[in-house]
């Protein structure tokens, strides 16, 4: 495996180094592309017309221009709340366990040669908390992020397509399905955010091609570089770049509470005040720059955004399935999500047993909810108990373990009732106390704070009725809290 | 555009979950001239597609910024990766 340094050292183009294809391979396709049969015919025609597609032809046709090929199968699935609309998946990790002279693509590929920064939620958290007051934020995202960038030739013999019985054709870009996909063009993003921040607009964030720019009034604009010039100045001495597997991240000071400050920028340039730069409206003058400001940028530099996808600036904005207020300093699951998740659980209780992905899918989107839920986390547990049971049959549906349908009862609870947006996690100072709390079964409970204590005799018969030492342990706690 | 596929290929799909192998190639009806021109027309697609990446990024002014920026060394390979014709 090449190390991430010598992949971009070597690397003359979107280079993923998919290893040779020692033999033709061109497994059928889901019976999805049956089911939805327009709709992948519809998707196929439009790769073609778009030249991202390169054929139809036999598979001898391609045999004999590129040599052994691998096919993946395509799938095809409903977005989710788009009716109408479908995403063609490549299934790039086909076959699930290995054949003789036959690997999956993704199997021969580590996803982490590809690293990127990540606007997190702990990193938009902090970075929204740092804000000056009336800042703005305003969401765009990339066109078919992944079908712009082409991969080199080299790596065509592992991206074949079989588009009917007969035929195939080699796709020229990234797809969905494929491992490196995410790396590679959130890499890519990242240099355009770096851009962005070079000439002046910020701050901005992404997760993948999903962009959040924030923008803050003109009068907080010296006080606000003289923020990021310290956190410069930390980050550099922290090291600067971080990676570790996929994930790119700078370090920043160490808070109170022994967590490190994460940024997915290096601070290095300062905001501009853009607002002079062409003519804007009153409301627009007010702050360092605008929606054109971007574009001026976006179009030199060919960055195709979705424009129906544009949320323009406004003090509450939808990121990562969240919806953050930047006037009142909160965060909430956002409305689509809250639906999305409600269906998911219904879904999921019309069957008795589940598969592997099954639990991985509807455990992914719950813990996605815990970030604006903290208390979700403990109805997790039986979710995660059942990963865990899969062994090497992640295909064999499984019976949730007892305790499931109860935390699924209170998520769906909660979707429906949903509780109070969360105030966006900042930085806090941290107060020690010096306050302890032990428990002994066989006296009592004792307390600690600085140099006071207090102690309570546990009656006979105190460990009945369910209670145990965990009880007497937490009663503790309460007592001392 | 669906006549783009459907001049080529059967309207419907081999489906299936488990690995068998390919079907064998079309070849009815087709003389060895026309399947010869189809392969160069082919490889002649092929070739210019190596010569010239379809995106509708502009690698020269990415290139451009990034230097500008004093970026490029973060970034040393995306200029090449978005031309990779010139390398």
């Amino acid at each position: 495996m090449l190390d991430t340094l010598t992949y971009q050292n070597l690397c003359t183009g979107f280079t993923v180094n998919i290893p040779p294809i020692a033999t033709t391979y061109a497994p059928p396709n889901h019976p999805s592309i049956v089911t939805h049969h327009n709709a992948f015919e519809a998707s196929i025609n439009k790769e073609f017309t778009l030249k991202r597609y390169l054929g139809p032809y036999s598979q001898s046709d391609i045999k004999s221009i590129i040599g052994n090929f691998q096919s993946s199968p395509l799938s095809i699935i409903p977005k989710l709340g788009k009716p109408g609309k479908f995403r063609l998946i490549q299934n790039l990790s086909f076959p699930h366990s290995p054949l003789p002279l036959v690997a999956s693509i993704n199997s021969r590929i580590s996803s982490d040669l590809f690293p990127c920064s990540y606007g997190t939620f702990s990193i938009v958290s902090l970075l929204i908390s740092k804000l000056p007051p009336g800042s703005q934020a305003a969401i765009r995202d990339v066109s078919e992020a992944y079908r712009t960038v082409p991969l080199c030739p080299s790596e065509w013999q592992g991206l074949v397509v079989r588009v009917s019985p007969d035929l195939f054709a080699i796709d020229t870009c990234l797809c969905f399905g494929f491992g490196p996909s995410g790396g590679i063009y959130g890499a890519l993003a990242g240099a355009g955010a770096d851009l962005f921040r070079a000439k002046g607009i910020g701050p901005v964030s992404h997760w993948v091609d999903d962009h959040i720019f924030f923008r803050i009034r003109k009068e907080y604009l010296t006080q606000y570089n003289q923020h990021c010039t310290q956190v410069a100045e930390s980050i550099r001495h922290n090291g600067g770049l971080i990676t570790q597997g996929g994930r790119q991240w700078f370090e920043g000071d160490t808070l109170s509470d022994d967590q490190c400050t994460e940024f997915d920028e290096d601070h290095i340039f300062p905001l501009c005040d853009l607002s002079e730069s062409s003519p804007r409206s009153d409301d627009d003058f007010k702050y360092t720059y605008n929606f054109k400001d971007i574009d001026t940028i976006s179009r030199q530099l060919g960055i195709p955004w979705e424009a129906s996808k544009d949320i323009p600036f406004s003090s509450s904005v939808a990121y990562l399935g969240l919806t953050w207020d930047l006037n009142y300093w909160t965060v909430t699951l956002s409305n689509p999500k809250h639906i999305k998740y409600l269906l998911a659980i219904n879904e999921w209780n019309l069957s008795c047993t589940h598969t592997l992905h099954e639990v991985q899918k509807l455990h992914g989107r719950l813990l996605h909810a815990t970030l604006v839920i903290p208390p979700g986390r403990a109805y997790l547990i039986h979710l995660e108990a059942m990963l865990a049971i899969f062994g090497d049959s992640p295909f064999k549906p499984r019976t949730p373990p007892l305790g499931t349908v109860e935390d699924l009862l209170w998520w769906s609870t909660i979707l429906n009732n949903p509780p109070r947006p969360l105030t966006i996690p900042r930085p806090g100072i941290i107060y020690d106390f010096i306050a302890f709390s032990d428990t002994s079964s066989g006296f009592g409970i004792g307390i600690t704070i600085d140099k006071q204590w207090q102690a309570w005799r546990l009656c006979t018969g105190w460990n009945t009725d369910g209670r145990d030492i965990g009880w007497a342990e937490s009663i503790g706690f309460e007592l001392l809290v | 555009m669906g006549a783009l596929l459907q001049k080529r290929v059967s309207p419907s799909a081999q489906t299936g979950s488990t690995p068998r192998a390919a079907n064998p190639p079309v070849t009815s009806g087709t003389s060895a001239l026309a399947v010869g021109a189809q392969i160069m027309e082919f490889r002649t697609a092929l070739e210019r597609r190596k010569l010239k990446s379809l995106t509708p990024y502009n690698p020269d002014t990415w290139e451009a910024l990034l230097r500008s920026s004093g970026l490029i060394a973060r970034y040393p390979y995306i200029p090449k990766s978005l031309y990779w014709i010139h390398c």
